[in-house]
């Protein structure tokens, strides 16, 4: 249980620092950590207390599936870790560019697009 | 088989082709994603007659049985809007050809990239994968809409980025907790067990996937991002975001809420509202725009209102209407944001007026403008026409007063989109440097007047579309065609 606490913890603390942090590095550190929550969230849903890898050997059918962990969650968090670290590279990418144009990181100093 | 989802490689490798070729030259890398896109139409074309007259077909990858495996489904609508896209696709990249001149292997390697996003979105029978390919979508978008490095774009991009990341979060957050009940991400499986699943966490899961994929589509809460992207991007990538980009939320949100939670009645309510909500705020916010491509992203924003409007009415009729409005819309939207493109090419500013002084136009780009904002309104003998009436006439069934409003936006639209021609396409007749356009460029304006006046002419094709499409949101059919 205490598990889901901290990711749910992980993801609101982002999407506080998301929506409240001016500066775009808080912003993009942000948008890491929630993930990370959602990241462990679904590990914690495959996860077995004193369970095995889920990799099939010396070992009958029916005592592995009595043992081994949910393997497709991690697989999940595997394509949505590399999907973030492309993410991060853009979103990093895009707020170097932003500094050489506007020469600041605030967010609320960034904005001439209106209405 | 299914050749259509082929298509997603054939962009994939056109992605990778382009960054490959552009290290000896520059000089044929535009080629490259034309000529994937002429194979990705060829595929779906192939496999479009194949699901209109023998039914849905499922693919699995790998071999591995349906609710364990990948499963690749093709059904009536998914393989139209394919065919329109891949279309549009090829029509985008033809008028990016002389249109974009400098980093042009960064563009066509992110615009490949961001179809193989859409097509992919429209195949995949599973929604983890919906998640993936909608980031392949998404993260390929932000670099586009980034494209041009200047302060509006860049701007734009990371405000699109930052929110479009909290969104695609939201989706995975609610995939992962279907998984944690349902046990399964195919989402025919999903739909036959979330049913004997009480509890609140199938409500909480839907909620934020509809959250997360109503940003991507623009919906009126959501949609702040949509004008500022629009305005960064290069006229192009607008034609294709607009045409393409935002109608994959659509479609994911009519899987996500017809087939996987089997369409509850209050959520199509809450479509109906938001859907109403936007129509009108987009209409309203269009007509107050002096500046051309806000004024389009606008309106983008009123016609996603009407096709949710016309879904969230729950009845048949509304459900077709809404569908060939996806379709109609697809194409008048790229034809207006390409005809803008085409003044906005020479031009140096996005206002209307200031475009007007510097910008003569020649008589195809005033035509295509002009047809796209008929058909917008809903002006009888263009496409527009044939998809507004039949959500007039559903809403009319269910609630007059919808009705009411619909026609007061059409009005709106028509108001708007005539101040637009009137200030940049018929106020300048004297000053500014006259546009020469390449054939690359008018081709893609003529196909796609071309569509809107067929489309328009003969409506019996789009009512035969809306009513061939509305059999794939049918959830017994999809789970057969997944499953059996």
């Amino acid at each position: 249980m205490i598990e889901y606490l901290i990711a749910m913890l992980a993801v609101l603390l982002g999407i506080y620092a998301v929506a409240f942090k001016d500066n775009l590095i808080k912003k993009v550190m942000g948008l890491s950590i929630m993930s990370n929550g959602i990241h462990l969230f679904l590990i914690s849903i495959g996860y077995r207390t004193g369970g095995t890898i889920p990799i099939l050997k010396d070992m009958d059918i029916a005592s592995f599936a009595q043992l081994a962990v949910d393997p497709l969650p991690q697989a999940f968090v595997l394509t949505s870790i590399v999907i973030n670290l492309s993410i991060t590279a853009v979103a990093l990418s895009i707020i170097i560019l932003v500094y050489r144009q506007f020469g600041t990181l605030d967010a609320s100093k960034i904005r001439e697009l209106r209405g | 088989m299914i050749y259509g989802f082929y298509a997603v490689g054939v962009f994939l490798a056109s992605a990778f082709l382009t960054g490959l070729v552009s290290i000896k030259s520059d000089k044929y890398v535009p080629h490259i994603p034309i000529a994937a896109s002429l194979v990705a139409v060829l595929l779906t074309a192939i496999t479009l007659p194949r699901v209109f007259f023998w039914g849905a077909v499922r693919m699995q990858m790998e071999e591995w049985v349906a609710p364990i495996g990948i499963s690749i489904v093709a059904d009536t609508l998914s393989v139209t809007l394919a065919l329109i896209t891949t279309i549009i696709a090829f029509l985008v990249l033809l008028f990016s050809y002389r249109y974009i001149s400098r980093n042009s292997a960064k563009y066509y390697s992110l615009l490949s990239l961001m179809f193989a996003g859409v097509l992919g979105i429209l195949y995949t029978g599973d929604i983890f994968n919906m998640f993936v390919f909608f980031e392949v979508l998404s993260v390929s978008s932000y670099g586009l809409v980034a494209f041009y490095r200047n302060r509006v774009s860049l701007e734009a991009g990371i405000k699109y980025l930052i929110m479009g990341s909290v969104a695609t979060s939201m989706l995975l957050l609610g995939v992962a907790m279907l998984y944690g009940v349902a046990g399964t991400v195919n989402m025919a499986d999903l739909a036959l067990k979330l049913p004997s699943i009480g509890g609140i966490v199938p409500a909480v899961a839907l909620a934020l996937i509809m959250a997360g994929i109503a940003l991507k589509a623009g919906i009126f809460p959501f949609h702040a991002w949509i004008a500022d992207a629009y305005e960064g991007a290069p006229s192009p990538v607008s034609a294709a975001l607009s045409g393409i980009g935002i109608k994959a939320g659509v479609y994911a949100m009519l899987r996500v809420v017809f087939i996987v939670f089997n369409a509850p009645a209050v959520v199509l309510d809450i479509l109906l509202v938001f859907g109403v909500a936007s129509m009108l705020i987009g209409a309203l916010l269009a007509l107050g725009q002096d500046n051309l491509k806000r004024m389009l992203a606008y309106s983008s924003v009123s016609q996603i209102g009407y096709i949710f409007m016309a879904i969230g009415l729950g009845t048949a009729l509304g459900t077709a209407a809404g569908l060939l409005h996806i379709v109609n819309h697809m194409i008048i939207k790229s034809l207006l944001f390409l005809s803008a493109g085409t003044v906005l090419w020479k031009a140096k500013s996005t206002n209307m007026k200031e475009i007007a002084n510097t910008v003569r136009t020649t008589p195809l780009m005033t035509y295509s403008f002009l047809f796209g904002v008929l058909a917008l309104a809903g002006i009888p003998l263009f496409n527009g026409f044939v998809s507004k009436w039949l959500i007039y006439v559903a809403s009319f069934e269910k609630m007059p007063l919808l009705t009411v409003i619909a026609l007061v936006t059409s009005a709106i639209t028509l108001a708007y989109g005539l101040k637009a021609f009137y200030a940049v396409f018929l106020s300048n007749e004297k000053a500014g440097t006259k546009v020469v356009m390449p054939l690359s460029m008018k081709i893609p304006l003529v196909v796609l007047i071309v569509l809107v006046i067929v489309l328009g002419v003969v409506p019996q094709i789009g009512i035969w579309l809306a009513e061939m499409m509305s059999g794939s949101l049918d959830l017994s059919l999809y789970t057969g065609v997944v499953l059996g």
